[in-house]
């Protein structure tokens, strides 16, 4: 989109097109519907000193008069350009109306129109209907992060260091050092480097660098290797895994058991009588912990429900009674195993069941 | 069902043959012929005048819609169904209704009450007698005779003074004596004397500029003398409307006083003339208000004498006699004739509207008020729109004018701005005018009326707009290099003279069409193909040579329309689109269905051939099949003249979608348009670039292999071969200096570029391109297929194989967070396919290629 709006740009700046050139923006994602779309296009064509008195209301209506208006134009006419974001979505569109007309204005007509669509597909073409395809001038341009490990350092140092104009001179250098320092260092460069390897787009260094940039502070005044780990550190965290930690013991207890069934059956759903078994043999085993009641552990299984670390069957009726609703569990082993490690204060002896219960399964 | 009923029996009751029948034909034996019937209070007889309705109106006993005819024969066919009362009529058209080429002829005569006796064979003249509403009146004029609007018995009136056969024009005769007619003769007398002299004047101008001042005596004596040589009655009538309209000579004399002040200013001649003017205008006032025409010859003259005697010739005057001019019948001769003498004023006229502000105030100030005051303004009023009588717009007679002259600023009717400035300045000269000739209708009140009168020309030419994208400032720049020719013919858009390869389809929908226009009946035929085969073009291209033949004659007529099914928002919205292209008329969906079936299924009276192509045909369908079904049903009917021409893609639509009943109307005249073959394609892109020394032969028919090997889609391979003479382009631009006279082939490399860019699927690039992790995320989908077996597995048997590839790799693994961001990246990207993510580690994800594609993209 910058590309393109930085190309559109430099042909508005350019002398001769200055004023031929009208612009047309539209986005997949807020135009969901033809109906919309064309409004929009007719508002930004500024035809609506042209339509006057007639009455804005109905679909057909605006659809031949757009057309009108597209379809009479000569070579005298001002360029057109049609941007269309996340294209893609227009594809969806009943019948393919609006880019099937496009296209045969572009195809069949005088007017000079062009239509540039900008999508994230790359496959958006089969996404076209044969007609609309065949109108379709097969013109694209793919543009993928194509840059080695040194480039994208480069781009790090380019969004980190002030810019030539900062006003304070002294400032600038000594930040400008630091930058080119820290990020020589073994540490940084390492963060980096995973970062890269994990995700090459610039949206999400962006991310990472603003995280750690917002660890400054007086006492700090330069960024250290440590603010980088920590922002990695909170970027990359498992989700699932942080959940986990702040379970209580019998929930925990729980989630173990059915990682467990969920192992044994073979992905097959489980459900509340089956995982309520398994705790109670456990209990049974470990006396020295207390034994709960059911409704308690009920209690605690649909609290696992509603944090969707089990999500319920789409199929499972509800004239089902609620303890045999089959559910699927949402977690790996690994995801499991490591909030264990992590959590504080585990009794020796679930850590053991733990560890029992989940090594028949890797 | 009952109501409609009941309309015939009420019809019934009213109509009543009067007197014996006759039995004309022996075969025939239950026809019996009349002279006379009534139908709903109204005598009909032979010989009559009649009105009959436009079913294809919506307004269909509309006065200005309705057809006109004399009853020829009145006949019962005595079969005893609803329609045995017949009529045979000898039709008489409007000039609407003629082809427009022969409208051009007679655009001197264009008025609504103007008619043609109409003698083409290709309608039907014998109708049901309730059609018939109402009666009126023809008269038979001379070609240039003037025409009056008395009118006699409250019927319409209409002038009739050709007679057109399909192919031209003759004058009628008059064949009938009526009691009118006398009338008209001794009126007729009197303007062909006019007229005649008018055009012995014309002659003379044309010849000896400096003759006038004779030929100004001359008619000045003679006019009054052809007013005496009317009838007695006729000066009676004219006295007693002097009488009525005593206000309006009072407004005269005001006026006149008016203009004696100021063309005393100017010379004699012309004041002398402005006198008669008024006298001969007084004296012709007749009862029903005046109609313009009545006068336009005389004062057409003395306007023509007015207009060479003063040197300095006033723009309003000018103005007028343009007005009149384009008026009058013979206008077509006079204007030819005059046109060297006015290109003068053509140049004063600019000037002074250079000056238009000074002529604002000059006859706005001072003109204007000045009879105002004089004169009361209720009274000024009520003559005007009593003058107003057969309401001739202004507009009208200025746009006839314009046209003429070719003045342009009048005829930019598109811009609002314009015509708004235009009309202003017309009244500024109306004013003047206005004042200077005492005149007819646009005296000086009629400024208040007429700005009422621009308001609804305005009012109308919005609804007539057009919307316009805006025009550039600077024009496109055209460049004679051949490159760049040869990018703009290889447009698909600049449709060559002829279509090559299509020669076979084009005759069989040329002579499809052309047989059924002279059988007069209908028909469909189905198109399909693929893609770019040319399938419209080529029916545009019958259509064009076919629309050549109506207007040169060789053809019947017949009326084009074309509908394309992606260009309707809802398949119902059909009927309307259709009925606004037949009739220009607009209706709601089932109002215009309505219409439609009417109008094809009933046999109609006066009516065309309606060629209509049904683009993208399959659009149309509906779960009712409804609107499909009228269409290929409504050509079935012996009176419709519709032929319908379906274009789709598919060869089997009829078979697949269509139900049974509408397959079988739709018949078996099929075409399919095959793929081109490379053959076909290298011929088409060579047509168009011939004589351009831009390609290189081969280059050519690599494309077409290439495109016929994949879809023998033209389009296609034109837009390949302009992306060629681009990156020619840009080639030859990147090479330092290059030789002035060195020409640039399109050669093999640039195709081979072109073709590259075009066919070659990004997926792998973008593989390449992307980051270890996804690369390695990609791997483990791609083990896992291996593993299971099967071509889908779910996110957390993938995220096990990654953490497997990883810790084999030597990489820190990543978290299933993190993991999960990357498939959807790639999902996103469309390298995966990926269910949604509510799913979380349960959802399946697919490779959106072969897993070939992966292991080469990723064996580096």
């Amino acid at each position: 989109m910058q590309l393109v709006q930085r190309v559109c740009d430099k042909l508005k700046l350019g002398e001769e097109n200055k004023n031929d050139i009208i612009l047309i923006n539209l986005n997949g994602l807020i135009l969901n519907d033809d109906r919309v779309a064309l409004k929009d296009i007719t508002r930004q064509l500024h035809l609506e000193n042209v339509v006057g008195d007639r009455v804005f209301g109905s679909f057909a209506e605006n659809l031949a008069f757009l057309l009108q208006a597209l379809k009479c134009g000569s070579q005298e006419c001002k360029s057109l350009i049609f941007i269309i974001e996340e294209f893609d979505l227009f594809c969806y569109h009943k019948n393919q109306t609006l880019i099937y007309n496009l296209f045969d204005i572009v195809q069949s007509s005088q007017t000079p129109v062009a239509v540039v669509g900008i999508t994230c597909r790359l496959d958006v073409i089969e996404l076209l209907e044969k007609r609309v395809r065949s109108r379709f001038s097969h013109r694209q341009i793919n543009l993928f992060n194509q840059y080695n490990f040194d480039d994208y350092m480069n781009i790090v140092k380019n969004l980190l260091q002030l810019p030539e104009d900062f006003s304070d001179f002294l400032q600038r250098n000594q930040w400008n050092g630091h930058i080119e320092k820290l990020l020589e260092e073994r540490g940084a460069k390492s963060v980096l480097r995973r970062q890269f390897e994990t995700n090459k787009n610039i949206r999400n260094l962006k991310k990472l660098l603003v995280l750690s940039v917002s660890q400054i502070s007086d006492k700090h005044p330069f960024l250290k290797t440590s603010n980088f780990i920590d922002a990695q550190a909170l970027q990359t965290v498992d989700t699932k895994a942080s959940m986990l930690k702040g379970l209580s013991l019998l929930e925990m207890v729980l989630v173990i058991s059915m990682v467990h069934l969920t192992v044994l059956y073979e992905r097959e759903p489980i459900n509340f009588e089956m995982v309520y078994n398994e705790y109670k043999k456990f209990a049974s085993r470990k006396s020295s912990l207390q034994c709960i009641e059911k409704t308690v552990v009920f209690k605690a299984f649909e609290h696992l429900q509603t944090l969707e670390l089990v999500i319920p069957m789409t199929g499972s009726t509800l004239t089902t009674p609620k303890p045999f609703r089959l559910v699927r569990v949402l977690m790996d082993p690994i995801q499991v195993k490591e909030a264990l490690q992590r959590y504080p204060n585990l009794p020796t002896e679930l850590e053991q069941w733990a560890s029992f219960m989940l090594s028949d399964i890797s | 069902m009952q109501f409609t009923s009941l309309i015939e029996q009420t019809k019934k009751e009213k109509f009543s043959w009067i007197g014996e029948g006759k039995q004309v034909n022996r075969r025939k034996r239950n026809e019996l012929h009349y002279s006379e019937c009534t139908l709903s209070n109204c005598k009909i007889a032979v010989k009559d005048f009649v009105l009959v309705r436009n079913d294809d109106c919506m307004d269909s006993e509309n006065l200005q819609n309705c057809f006109v005819g004399q009853v020829q024969d009145l006949f019962d066919t005595g079969e005893g169904n609803n329609e045995n009362h017949r009529a045979v009529l000898q039709w008489y058209s409007r000039i609407s209704e003629i082809p427009p080429r022969h409208q051009k002829q007679l655009k001197a005569a264009n008025s609504k009450w103007e008619v043609l006796q109409d003698t083409r064979t290709n309608f039907d003249s014998n109708i049901d007698v309730e059609t018939i509403f109402g009666k009126c009146s023809v008269i038979f004029l001379q070609p240039y005779d003037n025409t009056d609007t008395e009118e006699t018995e409250n019927l319409p009136r209409f002038y009739c003074r050709w007679k057109y056969n399909g192919f031209h024009f003759e004058p009628v005769k008059e064949f009938e004596v009526t009691k009118t007619k006398v009338k008209i003769n001794t009126r007729n007398v009197k303007s062909k004397s006019t007229n005649g002299r008018l055009e012995q004047y014309n002659y003379q101008h044309a010849a000896l500029p400096l003759v006038e001042k004779e030929i100004l005596e001359d008619s000045r004596d003679h006019s009054p003398e052809i007013e005496l040589q009317a009838p007695i009655h006729e000066l009676e009538k004219v006295q007693k409307s002097h009488a009525k309209y005593e206000e309006q000579s009072a407004s005269f004399k005001q006026v006149e006083k008016l203009t004696r002040q100021r063309s005393r200013t100017k010379k004699r001649d012309s004041l002398k003339i402005q006198k008669l003017c008024c006298k001969e205008r007084e004296k012709n006032i007749s009862p029903k208000g005046w109609n313009e025409n009545h006068f336009s010859p005389s004062i057409e003259t003395s306007k023509v004498f007015l207009k060479d005697l003063r040197v300095r010739i006033d723009i309003s005057d000018f103005k007028k006699s343009k007005t009149a001019l384009g008026k009058s019948q013979f206008s077509r001769f006079d204007v030819k004739k005059l046109e060297n003498g006015l290109k003068d004023d053509i140049e004063k006229k600019s000037f002074l509207r250079k000056n238009k502000d000074y002529w604002m105030t000059n006859s706005g100030n001072k003109v204007c008020p000045l009879v105002m005051a004089e004169v009361p303004e209720d009274k000024f009023i009520r003559s005007f729109s009593e003058e107003r009588n057969p309401p001739k717009s202004k507009k009208q007679r200025f746009s006839v004018s314009a046209k003429k002259l070719q003045v342009d600023e009048e005829s930019s009717e598109d811009d609002y701005e314009n015509v708004e400035e235009d009309t202003d300045s017309d009244e500024d000269f109306e004013i003047v005018s206005s004042v200077k000739k005492t005149s007819k209708r646009r005296n000086p009140t009629g400024q208040k009326s007429k700005n009422k009168g621009t308001c609804q020309t305005l009012g109308r030419k919005i609804k007539r707009l057009r919307p316009v994208i805006p025009s550039r400032q600077t024009p496109c720049s055209v460049s004679e290099n051949p490159l760049e020719l040869a990018r703009v013919k290889l447009h698909v858009s600049a449709v060559p003279e002829y279509l090559p390869c299509r020669e076979y389809e084009y005759s069989d929908i040329y002579s499809f069409i052309e047989g059924k226009l002279f059988d007069e009946s209908g028909g469909c035929m189905y198109i399909s193909g693929v893609p770019g085969t040319g399938k419209t073009a080529t029916v545009r291209e019958v259509m064009r040579c076919l629309t050549q033949a109506r207007d040169s004659g060789e053809v019947p007529l017949f009326q084009f329309i074309e509908i394309n099914g992606l260009r309707l928002t809802d398949p119902h919205h059909f009927y309307s689109q259709l009925l606004q292209e037949l009739t220009h008329e607009k209706a709601t969906t089932s109002h215009a269905a309505e219409l439609l079936e009417q109008r094809f299924t009933k046999p109609g009276l006066k009516r065309d051939h309606v060629v209509l192509l049904v683009d993208e045909l399959d659009l149309l369908w509906t779960r009712k099949q409804d609107v499909m079904y009228h269409i290929f049903d409504w050509p079935t009917y012996p009176h419709s003249k519709f032929i319908v021409i379906a274009i789709a893609n598919t060869m089997d639509l009829p078979e697949k979608i269509m139900l049974n009943r509408i397959s079988s109307r739709l018949g078996l005249t099929r075409i399919s348009f095959q793929p081109y073959t490379h053959k076909q394609l290298q011929e088409i892109v060579m047509s168009r670039v011939q004589g351009l020394n831009a390609f290189d032969p081969d280059a050519v028919q690599l494309v077409a292999r290439k495109v016929a090997a994949i879809s023998g889609d033209a389009r296609r391979a034109l837009d390949i071969c302009r992306r060629a003479t681009e990156i020619t382009k840009l080639e030859s631009k990147h090479k330092a200096s290059p030789e002035k006279g060195s020409r640039h082939l399109v050669g093999m490399g640039q195709i081979e570029q072109a073709l590259q860019e075009m066919f070659t699927s990004p997926k792998i690039a973008a593989m390449r391109s992307s980051s270890l992790q996804e690369k390695l995320f990609l791997k483990a989908v791609v083990a896992e297929y291996q593993r299971s077996g099967l071509e889908e597995a779910t996110f957390s048997q993938i995220f096990k194989q990654h953490v497997a590839i990883c810790r084999l790799e030597g990489i820190q693994p990543p978290t299933p967070s993190e993991c999960a961001a990357i498939c959807s990246y790639l999902g996103s990207c469309r390298l995966l396919l990926v269910e949604d993510g509510q799913k979380d580690i349960l959802q399946c994800v697919r490779l959106n290629m072969s897993v070939d594609d992966v292991n080469y993209a990723l064996q580096n």
